[in-house]
């Protein structure tokens, strides 16, 4: 299957340099809804949604390949082969930001700069190394995903549609954006919370922007400034934005920030 | 949990929004567009065991659980701000004292005429019985499919004892079957005594068709699927050799044979000839014994059909509905009836041909139908035809 269709790949805008962004955890393409079209006028941009996310085929979840942020990662590569990207902007979002690095490792020529937004190379405190979260509290997050506690509002499609008797089942799910597969953003958490980059972010030689929010749980100034730390071509920018999702809650401070960097 | 304004009020109580807004069964915050609380009710305050003044200038995300707050920043407060509003998300708040209080919250952004998000209203409800609900539900779900998992191990065992059973009764048989040729092969026996072995010797040929049978029973409920090898065959002569077979078995019996059959057809042979064997078995075993057994057959453009029909009572309506059933056997006459697979293997065959075998049964006549498709290609090799119910 193509990956443009795999992973929902949307394409606009004008110029020959494209901008890739990608999602984090928790939801879908839209969370760039408000960032993107600022720079359609000069980028060609490419949105999409992981698989398991949004408008993905769900079909392509694979536990094997999505259990490593290595086969996002892979994932990501072939959306960009297949659209013969060269030289591209990668903005990623939380988790994503780590996707890029290890997809900018694994094909050099892809990008020629990433914009990290909230990155975070592990979450779990470990010694002198400050994630943000200890490992019981992680451990009760994935818990709880596991008793899908919170499922009831993140459930989508797999369960409705097994079920076409029951079409109403569907209806009466509200929400429209950020839609996941349950079992799906299970192992994602999984994937997402218990990885550790910290090892690579030395490895990648490439201009990159730092967003760090204030007042972020996620991603914490601390983590922020490890990776600006550990990636000697970075620069890091403190937001005035709060909570882990400038893209979203401040989305002309985000845009400034990226057109300043570009 | 304490709920410090459910205390007697000094003053005479007023009914206002003021008394609503502070004392309702519901939790409310007013947050600014960040998320940082405005304004909280003694409700949601009681709640968390602070008070009112102490909840202010808190991002609100903060009151929740580990889990909570990640799933909040990460997925409900994009929500929020996306269609501008969520509801019914089950979340705990993290209590001063440490415990956890399960409720259900809905929210909402107030934005200006330019969508610019002005202030976020929560609502929150207790929750905690409807929370030991799903749990009991989830706990249910978990013994229910631990209760299948186990039905379905013990059904696997079961059929491959069927299977191993079946496998291993034929080696003794065939001893026995051998030993009565070679006595009916020696002329010293008297008229009595070859009698006696001819019996053996059909119910022996019986018995290995019955183990056939639960053999093929087992094969295709065991996920094996009936193996066809199909080959251009004209088919009159094996049909001929069955219906001999079985005249021999029961010499008193008249079976009158019809076939039309000209051209070679596409099937595999010694299945069709299970089919016909099965039919006429139970035809010989169920009719009427004055009457005769009519086997026909023919080819006619693109179909081929095959019937065996006898005479006596009709089968009972009720038992028809379940005739190509396994195990399915007429209770009355139970002790003739072997294992009630016979009819079953014969459809599961005529539907691994792409047929279908069919009963018509009344006073004057009852009549298996078996009829497929003939494909007079020379296409040749197996085909892997696997059991409907998918197991």
């Amino acid at each position: 299957m193509s990956a443009l269709t795999r992973n929902n790949v949307v394409v606009r805008g004008n110029g020959s340099t494209a901008m890739m962004f990608a999602h984090g955890f928790g939801c879908d393409q839209n969370m760039w809804r408000f960032v993107a079209p600022a720079f359609e006028e000069n980028y060609q941009t490419v949105l999409f949604d992981h698989v398991g996310a949004g408008g993905s085929d769900l079909a392509a979840y694979s536990r094997k390949r999505h259990d490593t942020l290595e086969g996002y990662a892979e994932d990501i590569i072939e959306i960009a082969r297949e659209l013969r990207l060269e030289d591209a902007v990668f903005v990623g979002h939380s988790v994503s930001a780590m996707m890029g690095i290890v997809a900018a490792a694994k094909a050099p020529d892809l990008f020629k700069s990433l914009v990290l937004v909230g990155p975070s190379p592990s979450y779990i405190n470990d010694g002198d190394y400050i994630g943000g979260f200890t490992k019981a509290q992680i451990e009760e997050l994935l818990e709880s995903l596991d008793s899908n506690h919170m499922g009831w509002s993140m459930a989508m499609a797999p369960v409705i549609m097994g079920n076409p008797d029951r079409k109403e089942l569907g209806e009466e799910l509200t929400n429209s954006f950020c839609r996941t597969d349950p079992e799906i953003a299970r192992h994602f958490a999984r994937t997402t919370f218990l990885s550790d980059c910290r090892d690579i972010l030395a490895g990648v030689h490439l201009p990159v922007l730092i967003l760090q929010c204030s007042n972020d749980v996620i991603a914490p100034r601390e983590v922020g400034e490890y990776v600006h730390r550990k990636m000697p071509g970075s620069k890091l920018v403190l937001m005035e934005a709060t909570g882990h999702c400038p893209n979203l809650s401040a989305p002309e401070e985000t845009i400034a920030a990226i057109k300043a960097f570009l | 949990m304490a709920t410090p304004t459910d205390s007697f009020p000094s003053h005479p109580l007023q009914e206002d929004f003021e008394d609503f807004f502070e004392n309702s069964l519901s939790g409310f915050l007013i947050t600014n567009a960040k998320g940082e609380i405005l304004r909280s009710n003694s409700r949601i305050a009681g709640w968390l065991g602070h008070s009112t003044e102490e909840l202010k200038g808190i991002r609100f995300t903060e009151l929740l659980t580990i889990s909570g707050k990640i799933y909040c920043e990460t997925h409900l407060l994009p929500l929020l701000r996306m269609q501008g509003f969520f509801d019914e998300v089950a979340l705990e708040l993290g209590c001063r004292g440490g415990e956890r209080l399960p409720v259900l919250v809905n929210a909402y952004e107030r934005r200006d005429q330019k969508g610019k998000p002005q202030f976020i209203r929560v609502t929150a409800y207790k929750a905690t019985d409807r929370r030991l609900y799903e749990d009991n539900l989830r706990h249910a779900r978990t013994v229910a499919e631990t209760q299948l998992a186990d039905e379905q191990a013990t059904s696997v065992l079961r059929e491959q004892f069927i299977a191993v059973l079946g496998h291993d009764l034929r080696n003794p048989l065939g001893v026995i079957t051998a030993g009565t040729a070679m006595l009916l092969a020696r002329s010293s026996l008297s008229a009595r005594d070859a009698g006696i072995i001819s019996l053996m010797k059909n119910s022996g040929a019986r018995m290995a068709e019955l183990i056939d049978n639960i053999m093929d029973f087992a094969r295709g409920r065991l996920g094996g699927g009936m193996l066809l090898d199909r080959q251009p065959v004209l088919l009159e002569p094996v049909l001929c050799h069955v219906v001999a077979e079985l005249r021999a078995a029961w010499p008193e019996r008249v079976i009158e044979t019809e076939f039309r059959l000209t051209e070679p057809i596409d099937c595999d042979a010694p299945r069709l000839s299970q089919i016909l064997s099965n039919l006429l078995a139970n035809a010989l075993t169920h009719g009427a014994p004055d009457g005769p057994i009519h086997v026909n057959a023919f080819l006619e453009g693109s179909v081929f059909e095959l019937s065996v029909s006898n005479r006596g009572k009709p089968i009972l309506s009720v038992a028809l509905e379940r005739l190509f059933q396994p195990f399915t056997r007429e209770d009355v006459r139970s002790s003739q009836n072997g294992l009630g697979l016979g009819l079953y293997i014969a459809s599961e065959i005529a539907r691994a041909h792409k047929g279908e075998l069919t009963v018509v049964s009344t006073e004057e006549v009852t009549r298996f139908t078996f009829r497929m498709p003939a494909i007079k290609s020379s296409s040749t090799g197996c085909e892997l035809f696997t059991s409907a119910d998918g197991t």
